[in-house]
């Protein structure tokens, strides 16, 4: 079985340059790609150069590791292990600290090492021996002026794997799936829906993995019988998405707000913003709208639905919060039907107004569901 | 066995799916959506093996067939068309974000289960409870899916595990495989070669979190270089019209199995076959086996880690070569070119001192990793 085994090497500024390859540039350059990349632009082509430039360092590293003078410490197989486990743990944290970069230059290493110390306690592996060498290392590193490579070996682990897992079988047949027969009665596709969703809230009380499938569905029926499940009672609660690429989204929570109508009527006063959804898809809607919500640059930048959806969502609650601290706004919401962002924006809508319950009503929502010629009026979001 | 009648009727009804689809779609050179119905047909040259006419419900969330017309060629193995066909509608039912579940229409045998899928169920162990209402139920697809694809007793033990473990679905896994994405062989080798094959499997490590997605990268490369031999040897060449061309629905008969312990592949024909990428002409002889150590490794990790690989081969041989038939295989890249020549000729006197040839894939560490990087990518953008 193939395993995965970590070595450090320190490498002093005057043994960088190596042919006309200097590993300062390399790594600097790469750490710009790692700010490009947090920013989210072209992210396929920062990865592929980010691949490129990891490539050649890894490439440096170990041709100036057979060099007996360069200090080296073997991390083995469990330093990887224990790098996935806080990699699953704290995901955020992981790659702020940078702990599974490849490199760290000198004028990094004090910041980089503080960030691993505390992430390490957080994830309370702090005394496991491979992570205080690593510290040792580092701190050696920083006292003199050494930058620091994280080169990894592909090693084969030969020992025999046991199989036949008593009951394994029973375990799996177990799992909860849903062994039911849908209705395959036709029914109006709000009605539709609603049952969906309501099966998929049965399913995952009894622990089914499941989600509600919102491709190919009209955004008038979405925002209509979401709304209803946002301002139903009952448990609040999260309801998993899955659009038909396949691509799972943020869970969209249900069951949390309260429609009052006193609401509305302190509102109905201020004057109504005409929104449009998105930039550059129906022209027509131009002279019906004020301003667009999103620019569809923004958000069609996913490859996958659910990528789109996060987007319309990050994009949404920024647009909420600044609009937070200017006051009241009453939005009449044109929208169209991309799904993605559809779900993206009242996913963002439902929270923000979450968070305004306590407070006095400042921000609501009429949706407009553009039909061709025509735009149909939905019910308000408060 | 469907009745004539509805065979005919099947056929009709597919004809009229097929004008359909001309005259909303292709006549208006448009691509139809999930919720539309489409019309399929699955050949092998001038078999057909299934016609099948599909949508994804979007009010139910399930998959909808309208026709499932299947045949059962002598030629070909048992159940051959309800393979093709089942296989099929799980993994659309799956690529279209359903939720598994498959329901067939009243066109279909009067809106039952049909008749050689049911054979199927019964061939791979599964119980079917709604054959008479049409439905084939999520619980029941998944475990048809796993039965269909085709894993060995081990992988399909440890795919069971990740499921438990709630680590990767049972159905992805299948996904992978019937899409394309990965041989069986080769998800094979990263399901029984690797620590966590589900982050591989997954897609799950980003380039900038390099550790993790480097670790990938090299399982990927390994499992891809031994995919290439696989694929080297189930070539078939046919002589046609005066031409040697490769077939494309024959293989050699071939047996691949993979060692887990020392990241081996096994191979066992039926038929005589050249060996590829060795020095000398050599045969696999039917019924005899060859053992590979797969090592994707760069001219450098070559050098590094030849005497290791040379114990693995030792305890290669000692494992294999009881029966004294078996062949054993060193299988490397065409970055060990690129060792010194000295260090070459030291291998190379080494592995025929332990009667181990050195077989020289015809690609590179370069071309392994390009190659393990465009099915991370397609993998990532599969349904999770």
């Amino acid at each position: 079985m193939i395993t995965t085994s970590i070595k450090l090497i320190a490498v002093p500024d005057e043994a960088c340059l190596i042919e006309r390859l200097d590993l300062r540039v390399l790594m600097s350059k790469t750490l710009k790609i790692e700010e490009r990349l947090k920013k989210g632009v072209n992210p396929d082509d920062e990865q592929r150069r980010y691949h490129i430039l990891c490539d050649r360092i890894e490439y440096l590293g170990n041709f100036m590791s057979m060099n007996e003078s360069i200090q080296s410490l073997e991390l083995g197989v469990e330093y990887f292990e224990l790098l996935l486990q806080m990699q699953t743990c704290f995901p955020d944290e992981s790659r702020s600290a940078r702990v599974l970069a490849n490199f760290c230059p000198w004028s990094k290493i004090t910041e980089q090492i503080g960030l691993f110390e505390n992430l390490v306690k957080r994830a309370g592996v702090s005394d496991r021996k491979e992570v205080q060498e690593k510290i040792r290392f580092y701190r050696h590193a920083e006292k003199n002026k050494l930058h620091v490579l994280e080169l990894q070996e592909q090693l084969i682990d030969e020992d025999e794997v046991a199989t036949n897992e008593d009951g394994l079988v029973s375990k799996f047949l177990s799992i909860p799936v849903s062994d039911k027969i849908t209705s395959s009665k036709d029914v109006n596709s709000f009605i539709a829906l609603r049952n969906q969703i309501n099966t998929v809230i049965t399913d995952l009380g009894k622990g089914i993995q499941t989600g509600v499938n919102f491709s190919d569905l009209a955004h008038n029926v979405i925002t209509e019988i979401l709304r209803e499940f946002v301002y139903q009672g009952g448990r609040p609660m999260y309801l998993p998405v899955i659009y038909a690429d396949g691509s799972k989204a943020r869970p969209f929570p249900i069951r949390c707000l309260k429609f009052r109508n006193e609401k509305h009527k302190t509102l109905s006063s201020h004057p109504i913003l005409n929104v449009g959804m998105m930039s550059g898809r129906h022209h027509e809607m131009d002279e019906m709208v004020k301003v667009y919500f999103f620019r569809n640059q923004e958000i069609s930048i996913g490859k996958t639905a659910a990528e789109s959806d996060e987007a319309a969502y990050v994009r949404a609650k920024e647009i909420f919060q600044k609009l937070r601290s200017e006051g009241i706004y009453r939005i009449a919401f044109f929208q169209t039907g991309f799904q993605p962002a559809v779900i993206g924006f009242y996913r963002a809508l439902t929270e923000e107004l979450l968070k305004r319950e306590k407070s006095a009503p400042g921000l609501e929502v009429t949706p407009y569901y553009y039909f061709g010629e025509e735009y149909e009026e939905g019910k308000i979001w408060i | 066995m469907p009745s004539t009648e509805h065979l005919l009727k099947g056929i009709e009804l597919f004809e009229q799916h097929v004008k359909d689809y001309d005259s909303l779609f292709r006549k208006r050179n448009k691509l139809p959506k999930n919720f539309d119905w489409r019309p399929y047909r699955w050949c092998s040259r001038d078999i057909v093996f299934s016609l099948l006419v599909v949508k994804h419900n979007r009010k139910g969330n399930y998959l909808e067939v309208d026709v499932c017309l299947m045949s059962n060629p002598p030629q070909y193995i048992e159940n051959s068309g309800a393979r093709v066909a089942l296989g099929f509608l799980l993994s659309e039912s799956y690529k279209c974000g359903g939720s598994m579940e498959i329901v067939f229409t009243p066109n279909v045998e009067g809106g039952r289960v049909p008749a050689y899928i049911c054979d199927l169920a019964i061939e791979i162990g599964v119980k079917l409870k709604n054959v008479f209402e049409g439905h084939i139920t999520p619980f029941e697809a998944r475990q048809l899916y796993l039965g269909l694809a085709g894993f060995s007793h081990a992988a399909k033990e440890k795919i069971m595990r990740m499921a438990v473990d709630n680590s990767i679905s049972p159905e992805r896994v299948c996904f992978l495989i019937m899409g394309g994405v990965w041989s069986l062989p080769e998800a094979e080798s990263i399901i029984l070669g690797s620590r966590h094959p589900e982050r591989l499997l997954l897609s799950a490590s980003e380039p900038e979190d390099r550790h993790l997605y480097l670790s990938d990268l090299r399982v990927a490369g390994s499992a891809i270089l031994g995919g290439v031999l696989d694929r080297k040897l189930l070539r078939t060449e046919l002589f046609e019209g005066g031409q040697i061309v490769e077939s494309e629905d024959e293989e050699s008969p071939l047996v691949i199995e993979f060692d887990s312990v020392y990241f081996a592949k096994i191979y066992q024909a039926d038929t005589e076959l050249m060996i590829p990428w060795i020095d000398e002409n050599k045969m696999l002889s039917s019924g005899h086996r060859m053992v590979v150590l797969v090592r994707a490794r760069s001219d450098g990790e070559i050098k590094k880690y030849f005497l290791n690989d040379l114990e693995s081969l030792k305890k290669l041989i000692a494992k294999y070569r009881k029966d004294a038939t078996t062949m054993v295989f060193y299988l490397v890249p065409r970055d060990f070119e690129d060792v010194s020549l000295n260090f070459q000729s030291q291998i190379i006197s080494q592995l025929k001192k332990e009667g181990v040839y050195l077989m020289l894939a015809p690609d590179s560490i370069a071309s392994l990793d390009k190659e393990a990087i465009r099915r991370l990518e397609t993998g990532r953008r599969t349904r999770q």
